[in-house]
């Protein structure tokens, strides 16, 4: 009875242990980074201004909040995602995975590599009203890991409904970054005004 | 000019329609919705993954298909949409079985069934409800992974079918209250109240989900069929087969009002903050058992079950190449069951009426740790290992009692109380070799100080042959450590199991998946071999005299007295061919579904090969909904068959052995928002069944006598209407 009770203790001491540490971030991204990659690869070809933006190649940033293990491995998963796919918006494809905190340096990172993709892993929660106005001006698709990101201000995004992905869309973040998605695709998404 | 080959002409029509359709839109987004509808399942290998690519049968069950195909039940969920699965009605909870295979008693015990992944098997007999007792809000439900054919390489005893994980809604997906009330008019009602919201606290973000939910049904008023159960062997006259009767020999012949009800409040609970989650169910289910053997529509012939739940778990990323994730968990289950009895071979006391009654409780506390080690970190090849460790108890007493005193008819058997620890261990490797091709394998050891050490082990492999084509194989094992109950209890009518094993179960399963667009074809094989399957075998008259003389019971003999015990009786073979085809049109404007199962299991014992009862050899299950949009309902049909399958009681019992006809359930469904009134939502449906007896002998003539050479078969309760309402604030 007594060497249960100490089990039980040391059950409880353990789990404790594991809550007081927090060295991922507290969203974990409900869709897998395979299938993120196939869908944002598949909607940029959608994207009337992706060519244009792009040129001929399609740069995909992947930011990671520094010093969280979940955004790096955001990052790091959809780097080998997109590798194993041949086009990205049937243009070839190249990512840059950046630790990255200040929207302003995200910002002028996408100017300076031309990026036609930013995508944004797990950690980023309070830092995306500041990366919503830093992208506003910028011809870019900027993408969110977690569903939250989205009705904050990041143009696409990713949840999992009844089991099944569902895309999200922030349209009036959409137009200022000017990606524009015809309506048979606006009609897939959850789309927030 | 009439077409010389109709068919063929609808056939080329329905192809030229779908070609119609991806010109129309597949140019545009027919590969973006085929990715859309693309499930993901994570509970065949704990890992978030492609159905397609999973290291098995995987099928996710959508909120959406239950509500618009007037799915009530979890039952109902695997009969009207999953492939590979069929429920049973007993009118007492249901059974379930998988690929040809149902094990008829066995309570739910060879499904693991799982809550947000907590496994809600009880952990006294390990067994599970499916039926309205189940304890789980339908409109709560997300989705509900069923991951068929053998599953314990990861989760441990009792996946021997697979497992059904039902996952609840986050909070955004069921924010505000929720009010709901469902009759099946007019034997039931169910009320209910929910609510989802999410906050902010230690500037970490929470959620909260919760329902709360009454059920209550009294009837359908079944018409059960004349049985003549004959003279009594014990007291010489013909039996009396109720309270108040008199020796008439005479049971059914008439409607049974008293002896159909259940009731069932039941709650859930999860709260979400950070990284970690509390999860809190509990549920109490009361219900009647009217088929035994026992007196006719007697009321208190029937079940209650308690069951309470928590669950802790939280997860963290230590480092890009390592995750851990601790549980807790412990549950608690008490179940009390009646049994009453007025004939002589039932209740060998004299002319009174007895009540057999026996009750047990149990608990289990455990700790579950694993972690992942994304060794590349890019999810190429990634390691599980996890260990669980849980402390349980059971306690059991059985007695008899005189229904008209209240007194023991003799002393209190002494029943169960016993509690171990039980420990495990499990390892499992996902390879991605090259982008087509992904490698599976693990093993699990599970401890318990009753058995042996069992290993149970999976290897599957799954290739992406073409675009949209995935051809996937595993070998797979399974296993079901008998309960307590099982090993060592002893109840008035039953003695103790004699050094019963573990039941094993290994399958080879070859599946072929292909997308096009939103349209998804299954297509599979497997080989099952079932070994020690545990039944309560009847005791012959030379038997039951030996247990009685060696004070294994302390029913005092007479001839024809029923007594069992729990054996490892047979094995079972088990091959067959399973497929499924479902889908959306326009943009989900037009839903489909199908799905056809062929198997054969064939019982061997020392007696030869014996088909298994109540298993269907064919089922399958199709639908179609038309989704019309604005204020227009959605209107879905829905139908499961099951073929021709023995009774329960058709291993000689009777001849010719019995048989029940193939059953036909159709269900239309119109579902929706109130015009005018978009915060309220309906459910209108009704159901038919086109057989009017299903797969179980009822009544107390369990073998061909002189007075009754013919079985009598559960009867079915064939239309029902359903409305449901459900208001949200």
């Amino acid at each position: 009875m007594r060497s249960s009770r100490r089990q039980l203790l040391g059950f409880a001491a353990s789990l404790a242990a594991l809550s007081l540490s927090r060295r991922g971030s507290a969203q974990s991204m409900p869709v897998p980074t395979g299938a993120q990659a196939e869908l944002i690869a598949k909607l940029a070809g959608f994207d009337r201004n992706f060519a244009a933006r792009a040129g001929s190649k399609a740069v995909i940033i992947l930011a990671a909040m520094p010093g969280d293990a979940d955004s790096m491995s955001a990052a790091l998963e959809m780097k080998a995602a997109f590798a194993r796919l041949p086009t990205v918006g049937n243009l070839p494809h190249e990512e840059l995975i950046v630790t990255q905190s200040s929207p302003g340096a995200l910002a002028d990172l996408v100017r300076a590599k031309r990026a036609a993709i930013v995508y944004l892993g797990p950690g980023f929660d309070k830092q995306i009203p500041a990366i919503r106005d830093a992208l506003s001006s910028l011809d870019v698709l900027s993408v969110g890991a977690i569903p939250g990101y989205v009705p904050s201000g990041i143009v696409l995004g990713f949840d999992l409904v009844s089991g099944r992905p569902k895309l999200l869309i922030q349209v009036v973040q959409a137009r200022k970054q000017k990606v524009a998605f015809p309506a048979s695709v606006l009609s897939l998404m959850k789309v927030y005004p | 000019m009439k077409p010389r080959y109709p068919a063929a002409c609808w056939l080329l029509g329905g192809l030229l329609g779908l070609a119609g359709e991806r010109s129309a839109f597949a140019e545009d987004t027919s590969a973006l919705e085929g990715l859309l509808s693309e499930p993901i399942v994570s509970s065949a290998s704990k890992q978030a993954e492609d159905a397609s690519s999973a290291p098995a049968l995987s099928t996710s069950l959508t909120a959406e298909d239950l509500r618009r195909y007037g799915v009530r039940t979890l039952a109902e969920a695997l009969d009207f949409l999953a492939i590979a699965v069929s429920t049973s009605e007993n009118l007492s909870g249901g059974e379930v079985g998988a690929r040809g295979v149902l094990l008829t008693g066995d309570h739910g015990s060879h499904f693991l069934v799982m809550v947000d992944g907590y496994a809600v098997n009880d952990p006294l007999r390990g067994g599970s409800t499916l039926g309205v007792g189940a304890g789980t809000p339908l409109e709560l439900i997300d989705h509900i992974e069923i991951i068929v054919g053998p599953g314990s390489v990861l989760y441990g005893s009792n996946a021997m079918f697979g497992l059904v994980n039902v996952v609840t809604k986050r909070a955004k997906d069921y924010e505000g209250v929720h009010v709901i009330a469902e009759s099946a008019l007019p034997i039931s009602v169910r009320v209910a109240a929910g609510a989802g919201t999410t906050f902010t606290l230690f500037g970490q973000q929470g959620e909260l989900t919760t329902q709360l939910e009454y059920y209550k049904q009294k009837g359908p008023d079944l018409f059960f069929d004349l049985a003549d159960t004959g003279i009594d062997r014990f007291t010489g006259q013909p039996g009396r087969n109720s309270r108040d009767g008199g020796p008439t020999g005479l049971w059914g012949g008439a409607r049974a009002t008293n002896a159909l009800y259940a009731e069932s409040p039941s709650a859930l609970l999860r709260v979400g903050l950070g990284n970690t989650e509390l999860h809190l169910q509990a549920a109490y289910y009361k219900h009647a058992s009217p088929t035994g053997p026992g007196d006719f529509d007697d009321p208190d012939t029937g079940d209650r079950e308690t069951r309470a739940s928590i669950g802790l778990n939280h997860r963290i990323a230590v480092s890009t190449l390592l995750d851990v994730s601790a549980r807790a968990y412990a549950t608690y289950y008490e179940s009390k069951s009646a049994f009453i009895a007025s004939r002589g071979v039932l209740c060998p006391f004299g002319l009174v009426t007895c009540n057999y009654v026996d009750n047990g409780r149990a608990h289990w506390v455990g700790l579950e740790l694993q972690s992942t080690w994304d060794w590349f970190r890019d999810n190429r090849f990634v390691t599980i290992l996890g260990a669980d460790a849980r402390q349980r108890s059971v306690a059991s007493t059985s007695e008899t009692r005189d229904v008209e005193t209240g007194g023991s008819l003799y002393p209190t058997a002494t029943g169960l109380d016993n509690s171990d620890v039980i420990t495990a261990g499990y390892a499992q490797q996902t390879w991605s070799i090259a982008p087509p091709v992904k490698l599976s394998g693990g093993a699990r050891v599970d401890s318990d100080p009753r058995f042996k050490p069992v290993v149970t082990p999976r290897v599957a492999a799954s290739w992406n042959l073409w675009s949209g084509g995935t051809l996937k194989g595993s070998y797979s094992t399974a296993f079901r450590a008998p309960s307590w109950d099982e090993t060592d209890n002893s109840t008035s009518r039953r003695i103790q199991a004699d050094d019963l094993q573990p039941e094993k179960v290994q399958s080879f399963d070859v599946n072929l998946e292909h997308h096009i667009g939103a349209h998804r074809l299954v297509l599979g094989g497997f080989y099952s071999h079932w070994d020690n399957l545990v039944e309560l075998a009847p005791l012959s008259d030379a038997e039951a005299i030996r247990a009685i003389r060696n004070g294994q019971t302390k029913v005092p003999f007479t001839p024809g007295i029923q007594l069992t015990q729990y054996r490892n009786t047979s094995d079972v073979t088990n091959y067959g061919l399973n497929t499924g085809f479902e889908g959306s049109l326009h943009s989900g404007f037009f839903l489909y579904g199908f799905s056809l199962t062929g198997a054969l299991a064939e019982r061997l014992t020392s007696a030869g090969t014996t088909r298994l009862p109540v298993a269907p050899q064919i089922f399958g299950n199709a639908r179609l909904a038309f989704v019309l949009g604005h204020d227009l309902p959605t209107l879905a049909f829905a139908t499961h068959f099951l073929g021709a399958r023995p009774a329960d009681l058709s291993n000689g019992q009777f001849s010719p052995d019995p048989f029940a006809h193939p059953q036909v359930e159709l269900r239309l469904t119109a579902s929706g928002d109130v015009p005018f009134l978009k915060a309220l939502s309906y459910r209108l449906s009704a159901n038919y069944a086109v057989a009017d007896r299903g797969a179980y002998v009822v009544g107390p003539v369990t073998s061909g006598i002189a007075s009754q050479t013919a079985p009598q078969l559960i009867p079915v309760d064939r239309f029902r209407t359903t409305l449901g309402l459900q208001y949200a604030f």
